[in-house]
């Protein structure tokens, strides 16, 4: 295609030549000064356009930077690297791959060069700084926290929120970087005795509720301020000071009855120091043989049952004011004094020794041991 | 005699024999009747300790059992005062039976 434009331009020419052979030869040379040479640069002083002598001939087209595109067609003929003008919308100046909108015509090689582009993706916050290029909203973090504080501020940065901001607001203290979230509890611990009292609310927190506040229920306590007590105690009067009190219960918030009250109720005589004690016996001993006779009931004592009484049984005295008496025993007559005694029997209340005439046993006369044998056991 | 039981026996002799507690013991110082129905053994006689005369019922487990209990108590009866006739109401209500002769 260039060489056929050439050739046409040749043939032109040679049809103005042949024209002007009719001029005088120093009219043509005249004119001929004024040509541009070949190779001389388009703006030189050379290449000043000349007005022709002969103002219908036709001027030669120009390829100046040979890029294959003529002058008039080319954006910039001295440059062999541009020639087609193109518009564009966005800037990247600072090269990050983030663009501004700015618009205008650039002289290219056909395509534009990095950093214009006719659309953009990716809009530059900051198209000076190549570190800086897109838009966070935050909060200022005075104290490091993550938790920041105030009115949202928007920040032209790399992708990540900087040093001294974070993404989330609400700091309950802004100027605390071990509390930032206000955290609930339905139980107080002032004292730190594990001991708590009922109130809920909201404290500013960090990761965990601080000491003293807790969601968790502990043994109610009495007294939230001494943690040396937390539990009520419930006193009774000790009028005799023996350390058992008697009546009405009352309560106190302490860790020991105070003078003259008791934790126990059970003075069974309170008026008495040496008796506190209620105490059950199942028997008695009144003739000191260390047998027992069956007497129950309740003595007031202090703190054992003092004889005769006693809470358990030893045998069963038939008589208790007798000491040499201390059973019952069956016996049987033994007028034969054989040993062996015969019915009818006597229940008799004896001590050590069976009564003259009398047996424990009672089968004299009865029948032989042989008999028993056909009492087979199986 | 029968001091020379074992002490428990002569404390569980002086329960009420209404109370046929688990883990007691009736120890018999005489065997006066006896009378078995079915699985059911009733024993009257002066527990050792006592003055007057008790009666103890028991049920055990079958008509058998029974039979073993009362010609136990049939050879105390029959030898008072050689042999001492027990009964237990043991834990899990079941009743044992038990003849000891009287060391003399």
């Amino acid at each position: 295609m260039i060489a056929r434009a050439i050739a046409i331009a040749s043939l032109a020419l040679v049809a103005c030549d042949l024209d002007r052979s009719q001029e005088p030869a120093d009219a043509r040379a005249a004119a001929d000064a004024h040509v541009r040479p070949p190779d001389a640069p388009i703006g030189s002083p050379d290449a000043q356009e000349v007005p022709d002598a002969q103002p219908d001939a036709m001027p030669l087209p120009t390829d100046a930077d040979q890029d294959g595109h003529i002058a008039e067609q080319d954006c910039d003929d001295h440059d062999p690297l541009v020639w087609l003008s193109l518009p564009y919308g966005y800037r990247d100046v600072d090269g990050d791959a983030y663009f501004v909108a700015s618009s205008g015509t650039l002289c290219t090689g056909g395509t534009l060069p990095a950093g214009y582009a006719s659309t953009a993706w990716s809009i530059d916050c900051d198209d000076t700084d190549p570190a800086i290029f897109t838009l966070r909203n935050g909060y200022v973090d005075a104290d490091g926290d993550h938790y920041g504080d105030g009115a949202i501020v928007t920040l032209c940065t790399n992708g990540i929120l900087p040093a001294g901001y974070a993404y989330s607001a609400g700091d309950c203290a802004p100027s605390d970087d071990t509390r930032w979230i206000d955290r609930a509890y339905d139980y107080r611990d002032v004292d730190g005795d594990k001991a708590t009292v009922v109130e809920s609310g909201t404290i500013c927190s960090g990761d965990a509720l601080p000491a003293g506040y807790t969601i968790t229920a502990g043994p109610l306590d009495c007294n939230d301020h001494d943690p040396s007590v937390y539990a009520l105690l419930t006193i009774y009067a000790d009028q005799d000071h023996d350390g058992f009190g008697a009546g009405a219960a009352s309560q106190l918030c302490a860790l020991a009855p105070p003078t003259g009250y008791s934790k126990y109720k059970t003075d069974c005589d309170d008026a008495d120091v040496t008796r506190w004690a209620l105490l059950a016996y199942v028997g008695v001993d009144l003739d000191g043989d260390g047998v027992t006779a069956k007497a129950t009931g309740t003595l007031c004592t202090a703190g054992a049952l003092p004889p005769p009484y006693s809470a358990t049984l030893t045998g069963n005295d038939c008589n208790d004011g007798d000491p040499s008496l201390t059973h019952y025993e069956v016996l049987y007559p033994d007028p034969d004094g054989n040993g062996i005694g015969s019915p009818p029997r006597a229940v008799m209340c004896i001590g050590a020794s069976i009564p003259a005439g009398y047996s424990p046993y009672g089968w004299d006369g009865s029948v032989p041991d042989d008999d028993l044998d056909d009492l087979t056991i199986y | 005699m029968l001091k020379r039981l074992a002490p428990f026996l002569v404390i569980a002799a002086l329960v009420s024999p209404a109370h046929a507690a688990a883990g007691t013991t009736y120890t018999f110082a005489t065997v006066d009747s006896i009378k078995a129905y079915e699985k059911n053994l009733y024993v009257t006689g002066i527990l050792d300790g006592n003055s007057t005369p008790s009666t103890i019922t028991a049920t055990l487990t079958d008509s058998t059992a029974a039979e073993r209990c009362d010609r136990l108590a049939l050879i105390a009866m029959s030898k008072p005062g050689k042999y001492a006739f027990a009964m237990t109401n043991e834990w899990g209500g079941y009743w044992s039976c038990s003849l000891t002769a009287v060391v003399q």
